[in-house]
Parts: C-alpha cells; sequence; structure tokens
C-alpha cells in the first residue's frame, strides 16, 4: 500500500516498489508529530566527538558538561562527558579520568571558566528540581541461618557414594537438621540495596 | 659507581600533595564480610550513558580463610574523592577472577551498580502514560527512586511484552532523546538540556597545556586531548536507517516525498528495504 504522505497514487504508475516498509511510529496529529521528529533529533545530538584524558574528578558523571582550555584549533570550550572511566592507582596520577566527549558546537567559549567553583544549587534544591542522587540502604541482611555463625553439623561425616539416595534418612545418610534446625526466620532471600527518602525505605 | 637517581614517585605531582584541591583518595568495603583483609591496588569505575555503573576492583593475592572470602551477589560500596568532593558507588559483586601471573597473585572482583535489579523482566501493559511516568513506575517497582522530567507526549499505550525492565528504559530513552543513567538506586530520565543548563555555570574545568616534554603536558589538568575524525557522523550516519517523511518547520505542512523512477522490470527480484537491523534493536 503506498504511503499517503507520497506522491505515489494507486492510480498512476509506482514510481518505486517496495515489499515491506518499517514504519516504527504512526501519528495522525501535526503536533504529535512535531513531539516524535523532535525527540529524534535529541537523540542524533553529539555530533562532534573527542576523547580525553583528565585529572581525577570524583563528580563527574556522564551527561555533565565540563569546560576544557587550552585546546588548539578552536576546541575549547564545553564539552558533554558521554563516557568516563575513573581510574584509580595508576600511573602518572593516582585517580585520573578517561573521558568520550561531545558537543554539537565548537568554540561556545567562556573567559571566565577558570573561575568556576563547585556549588550546592539551592534554588533548584528548594524547587524540587535537584537532580542529585538520593540516599541508599542495605535491606534483608543477613549473615547466615544461625545468625552470623557458620553451621555446624552435630554428626561426623560419613562416606556416601555417589550412587546412594539421601531422599530417607539412615544410618549412612541421617537428616542433618533432626537434632539442631537452623534459624530459618533470620534468613533473607537476597541482600539488597533500596532508595531511600528521608527515613523512608522506598 | 654512581647510583642512577630513583624516579620520581608519581605522588610527587602537584595534584597528589594533601595540600592540593586534586587529592584524591578511594577505599571499599563488603557489608557481609567486613573482616576482608586483600588490600587494594588499584580500581576502573566505568560510567556510560544508557549503561548500569560497573567497578572493576584489583587486589593483591587471593583470599583464602571462609570468613573472608566473598561471593556474587554481595554487596560493596566504593567511596572515592577528589578535594572537596565526595563519591560513592553501591552495587553488588557480580564476578570474582583470582588469577595469577608470573609476577603476582591477583584477584579481580567485578561489580555492578544497584540499579542491576532492573535486568529483571516482566509483562506489563502501561495505559494513557507519558514516557517519564513509566519510568517512576518501574524504578518504584524495584525499590529504586527516580528523577524524571515530564515528557510531553502522551501515550495511549506502552507495552513491555516480557523484556527487561532496563530495556524498557532504554527503549523509552532512544525514543524520547531523554538522557538515561542510575546512580546507585536512582534513576535518571531528564533532558539533555535540563542536566546540562543545571551544570553549566559550574562545570568542571580543565586546562590543556602542550609541551614537548610529558612533565610539561601534565602542568595541567588535561593530560591528552584527541579530537574524533571521521568522515561517518557517529549518530547521523550509521544507525540512522532513512528518512521517509517531516514537516515543514517554516509551514508546518508535511512534507511529500517522492523516489526516483527506477524501473524493475525483468528483475527478478524486487528486494525490499531493510532497515539497519543495530538501529530498530536498539529502539
Amino acid at each position: 500500500m503506498p504511503s499517503k504522505f507520497s506522491k505515489v497514487s494507486s492510480s498512476s504508475k509506482p514510481k518505486a516498489k517496495y515489499k515491506q516498509h518499517h514504519v516504527h511510529e504512526v501519528t495522525t496529529s501535526l503536533t504529535e508529530a512535531k513531539a516524535i521528529a523532535n525527540d529524534l533529533a535529541e537523540t542524533k545530538r553529539y555530533a562532534y566527538r573527542a576523547t580525553a584524558t583528565l585529572v581525577g574528578n570524583a563528580s563527574i558523571r556522564p551527561y555533565d558538561p565540563i569546560y576544557i582550555d587550552g585546546v588548539p584549533n578552536g576546541m575549547s570550550g564545553c564539552w558533554t562527558v558521554l563516557k568516563v572511566t575513573h581510574r584509580f592507582g595508576r600511573l602518572p596520577a593516582n585517580y585520573m579520568l578517561d573521558v568520550e566527549l561531545g558537543t554539537d558546537v565548537l568554540g561556545e567559549e567562556n573567559p571566565n571558566a577558570y573561575k568556576t567553583v563547585d556549588v550546592r544549587d539551592v534554588n533548584a534544591e528548594l524547587a524540587g528540581q535537584n537532580i542529585a542522587p538520593a540516599e541508599s540502604v542495605l535491606v534483608d541482611y543477613a549473615f547466615s541461618v544461625n545468625d552470623n555463625e557458620l553451621y555446624k553439623p552435630p554428626i561426623e561425616s560419613v562416606n556416601i557414594k555417589p550412587r546412594d539416595t539421601a531422599l530417607t534418612p539412615d544410618e549412612k545418610s541421617p537428616n542433618l537438621y533432626q537434632n539442631s534446625i537452623p534459624n530459618f526466620s533470620s534468613v533473607k532471600r537476597s541482600t539488597a540495596w533500596k532508595a531511600t527518602k528521608g527515613n523512608k525505605v522506598l | 659507581m654512581p647510583i642512577d637517581k630513583p624516579p620520581t614517585p608519581y605522588s610527587a605531582f602537584q595534584f597528589e600533595s594533601t595540600a592540593s584541591p586534586h587529592y584524591s583518595n578511594f577505599s571499599v568495603r563488603f557489608p557481609k564480610t567486613p573482616k576482608f583483609e586483600l588490600i587494594l591496588i588499584s580500581a576502573d569505575l566505568y560510567q556510560e550513558q544508557e549503561s548500569h555503573d560497573v567497578l572493576v576492583l584489583t587486589f593483591k593475592g587471593k583470599s583464602e580463610k571462609d570468613d573472608t572470602s566473598i561471593v556474587s551477589s554481595d554487596p560493596v560500596e566504593f567511596k572515592y574523592s577528589s578535594g572537596n568532593v565526595n563519591s560513592v558507588f553501591q552495587g553488588y559483586v557480580y564476578q570474582i577472577d583470582p588469577s595469577s601471573t608470573v609476577k603476582a597473585h591477583v584477584t579481580e572482583i567485578w561489580c555492578v551498580s544497584a540499579s542491576a535489579v532492573l535486568k529483571d523482566s516482566d509483562q506489563v501493559i502501561f495505559r494513557n502514560v507519558t514516557a517519564d511516568q513509566v519510568v517512576s513506575k518501574i524504578a518504584a517497582k524495584r525499590g529504586l527512586t527516580a528523577i524524571t522530567q515530564r515528557h510531553p507526549r502522551l501515550r495511549e499505550t506502552i507495552v513491555q511484552a516480557g523484556q527487561t525492565d532496563w530495556q524498557i528504559l532504554r527503549r523509552l530513552a532512544r525514543q524520547t532523546g531523554f538522557a538515561l543513567r542510575t546512580e546507585n538506586t536512582t534513576v535518571f530520565f531528564v533532558s539533555k538540556d535540563k542536566i546540562y543548563r543545571d551544570k553549566k555555570s559550574k562545570a568542571p574545568y580543565f586546562l590543556y597545556r602542550d609541551g614537548l616534554t610529558k612533565e610539561e603536558r601534565h602542568a595541567g589538568t588535561c593530560f591528552s586531548f584527541t579530537p574524533i575524525i571521521s568522515d561517518d557522523s557517529i549518530e547521523t550516519g550509521v544507525r540512522i536507517d532513512r528518512v521517509m517523511t517531516g514537516t515543514n518547520t517554516s509551514s508546518g505542512n508535511i512534507i511529500a516525498t517522492s523516489h526516483n523512477a527506477k524501473d524493475y522490470t525483468g528483475v527478478e527480484s524486487l528486494g525490499k528495504v531493510v532497515p539497519s537491523k543495530e538501529y530498530f534493536d536498539a529502539i
């Protein structure tokens, strides 16, 4: 079936033939079409790319802007970090960053960039629009079935041949838990980090 | 016989001094194994857009006692700092790789961030939602918190048909163009411009110093800078398949498209339009 947006009409001879059309998103509204186009344009950003090795900075994350000064060929300016590897305990510095950078335009220079200091964004915090991560807490925490102690079977081990079945307790394969039942109440399925909001675990 | 001057230790660099604003430190803790005794000699923390953080710890020696051994899925906490900035990585042990070479016994421990719980799959149909609402719901389901920005497009349905939660989040990020990243138990789903605007005024400053010797180049805080030069535009040349239609930005009209006439008469196979597999798999 020819596309409604094409000049190819069903009555005239088709100008091109396709056996399959792979249409990813369909919309009937112009507003939504614009939104989809904007979103796709947003996906295809950062045409200019570079890699760099920097001195360590624990605040840098992907998508963060950084300012690089002194680079030749007009490439000084603000760059967006697309990928960062924090390297510790290596030479020539104890803490270094390997970054992949991207930008839409080159030469966005700021002569006062070197004066930048890390400050809290108080306005964003008050407005509830702060993009700082939440605190985390460890939950479902347990060492072992017997409250921080390794379980010791009350009987001596016996030699069991691989062919022997251990389904029925007998002399060769006794029920290890008959006289000492482990405390399964403290056993949790997993240990997990959970986000917190105030004092509440989410 | 003269003795060669020993090589200058790297701690002699200006930014390694405790008085320097670039002084750095790092340490690791395994909450489930407080008696862990191996010595941490190096660490690499990988952070990438639309990916979970991965931490690779390298320890000297191998653990041989039961009460000092760790296993996969054990929690791990890695703290690092530079100057006055402190950061923390919280996650789980993923793989333990003890290896021996002629020179030394080392143990590599691979860890994934706490957001890795999003690997679980589900079958859900979200109705009348925006992309950011789906992200918030999925994060809450896994005990994570989400920092999102309202996306203007309301969708009738968003279907998760057996994919993992992370695959859904990545799909939404690539459809909306929003930034998707995680940090410990927080999922960020906001526009790239919001992050840029919020952080641009206090963006970290690095100085590149060109020079013939290593010492001259290391006088700056940017040791190397290499532009990626290629005929292929990474985003627009490789991944995009083809433009079927679009809208005229000035008039708002839908642009009609036409294809060059090509005579397929006599051709046994008419062929078919096969989009780039990589592009559509990613979406």
